[in-house]
């Protein structure tokens, strides 16, 4: 799928750079969550995941190409929808016509579909739509051109409260195995149930990069309304009864995941965390070691 | 789909459409704005040679006195838009939202350079070109109600006056006229990639410190070293000279394009 292959990057000759040896590979099929504080270069990554920025050093690999040469034939497998962005002051079906022909796999019955969960319809202009409603369009007509790689910078900011839980309908809607979305935020709470990925970045490096399942297989988030913490306690975090907790998950617990506390757990003790997807790394590959000698 | 990662006509077609449609409210005002200019300065030219003929009495009955001022007017209005035109080639990449717009569109960094200099030269002309005939056509309308009756000749400017006085002026060599303005406007061209915000005022800023430099080099050592070179061969080393630059010009401002990114470098 994309790869990041050691990549450095800095805005100016003089300023520290944001991404420094930077390596990621996102594989198909997923929707990952890409999160970090404010300045550790989550939408940086994801311009140079589009071509927008040209790195120091590196490069990032998609469908075999050196995404900064920005071909059409890799443009039009990559849809970013950026925290910002402006639409042109036409008719919804016009856009539709002009930018659609760019994209091959492109379904207007999708993209109604996807208005329709933003409780919008295609007969709208451009030009008399809030923020909010725009980028519900926008993210639609994204979802829509069935790019094999979505890219989207705060999807959820702008938008009103039914709009937040629209979007998590509207998500997996659009999801398939042949896709890839990203979805870098800090609306965790947006996002958390539609994640099967989550990927936490801080100074150039990944802190975490785990599967849903593989983290609440691993880590239980809950809630105790005892004084004293556990003594395996990686978090903990003071609650209305008591504290919210985050441990290692030795009795095969099932907890949903609570991306908040695993943020913040992973970031103030990010070794603690490494430390339990460690021990099972370990298991995986002496069970690939063992099943290699079967074979042989 | 075609694969081809320099040009594909259809890419071409589709990405001219989109830029102009997507911004066909601007260019309609633009030209409305360019229309009623020429049509104003046009009336204003007519009003003051035919009320000043008609108070000081002989003139002209065979042909329009305000011919040479018509032909003036169209020459200096031609380059007057048409630096504005070039200089709005790449406007919409002067915010990062526009950057990431125009950027993430797949198509080849050529075919959209290529597509913004169709609309912005050559439609350019082509619009001026029937702004201008179409608002002095309204002009002898009205002109010829107004004075009928006065025995003065109002007429439209005819294309074989503006060749003849072409040639007049540039002694023969109509070319020349042609590659001034290509030349001017090509610089606006390469300004705007360089500075998608402000680009006229910061292109003439430029241009000007280019121009002192220019006339600086010229007197210190053009004059010394074409001080016994013949006038025809003159003019055919300043006719190249003129080529080679519009044809750097347009091709800069095409790999500037090319390596623009989201962020600002300069």
């Amino acid at each position: 799928m994309i790869e990041v292959k050691n990549i450095k990057f800095s805005y100016g000759r003089k300023k520290e750079p944001i991404l420094d040896n930077f390596s990621m590979k996102l594989e198909q099929g997923n929707i990952y969550g890409l999160l970090g504080k404010n300045g550790a270069g989550k939408s940086t990554l994801l311009y140079l995941m589009t071509g927008l920025l040209t790195p120091k050093s590196g490069y990032v690999e998609y469908l075999g190409a050196d995404v900064r040469r920005r071909l059409p034939v890799t443009q039009r497998e990559i849809f970013l929808v950026p925290e910002e962005f402006e639409l042109p002051k036409v008719s919804l079906i016009s856009f539709i016509e002009l930018n659609s022909v760019f994209y091959p796999h492109f379904s207007k019955e999708d993209m109604i579909t996807y208005l329709h969960l933003f409780d919008m319809d295609i007969d709208l202009n451009l030009g008399e739509l809030s923020m909010g409603q725009k980028k519900k369009v926008f993210m639609s007509f994204a979802l829509a051109t069935h790019t094999s790689l979505l890219l989207m910078d705060e999807p959820t900011n702008g938008l009103d409260i039914p709009g937040k839980s629209q979007f998590r309908k509207f998500i997996t809607a659009g999801m398939n195995d042949k896709h890839t979305i990203v979805i870098s935020t800090h609306q965790v709470k947006d996002v958390d149930k539609v994640l099967d990925h989550v990927i936490i970045m801080e100074n150039s490096k990944i802190l975490l990069n785990e599967s849903v399942s593989n983290i609440t297989d691993r880590i239980v988030f809950t809630e105790s309304n005892e004084k004293d913490l556990p003594e395996n306690t990686i978090y903990s975090t003071s609650s209305l009864k008591g504290n919210y907790v985050v441990v290692p998950n030795t009795d095969n617990e099932e907890t949903d995941l609570n991306l908040e506390m695993l943020f913040n757990a992973t970031l103030a003790h990010p070794d603690k965390i490494k430390l339990c997807f460690a021990k099972q790394q370990e298991t995986t590959s002496k069970a690939e070691r063992r099943n290699d000698n079967d074979d042989k | 789909m075609t694969t081809n990662n320099f040009f594909s006509f259809s890419r071409f077609s589709q990405i001219g459409c989109k830029l102009i449609i997507e911004n066909k409210k601007a260019a309609i005002m633009r030209a409305i704005v360019m229309f009623a200019s020429i049509f104003t300065l046009l009336c204003w030219i007519s009003y003051i040679n035919y009320s000043s003929a008609i108070d000081r009495g002989g003139f002209s009955r065979i042909t329009d006195i305000c011919e040479g001022y018509n032909l003036n007017a169209f020459l200096i209005l031609i380059f007057v838009f048409g630096i504005y035109s070039a200089s709005i080639m790449m406007e919409d990449l002067k915010t990062k939202v526009g950057k990431i717009n125009v950027l993430t569109t797949p198509v080849t960094p050529f075919e959209n350079w290529f597509a913004r200099w169709i609309i912005h030269v050559i439609l350019f002309i082509a619009a001026y070109i029937i702004s201008f005939f179409v608002a002095d056509l309204i002009r002898v309308w009205i002109f010829k109600i107004a004075y009928a009756g006065s025995g003065l000749t109002i007429s439209t400017l005819n294309l074989d006056y503006i060749i003849q006085q072409i040639n007049l002026i540039t002694d023969g060599h109509p070319s020349f006229i042609v590659l001034a303005y290509l030349t001017v406007q090509s610089f606006y061209v390469l300004g705007g990639s360089f500075f998608p915000r402000h680009s006229l005022l910061r292109t003439t800023i430029v241009g000007f410190f280019g121009l002192l430099i220019f006339f600086l080099g010229d007197y210190i050592i053009f004059r010394e070293f074409f001080k016994n070179i013949n006038i025809n061969l003159g003019e055919t080393i300043l006719r190249g000279i003129m080529l080679v630059l519009i044809a750097f010009n347009w091709v800069t401002s095409y790999f500037r394009f090319k390596e623009m990114e989201v962020i600002d470098r300069l």
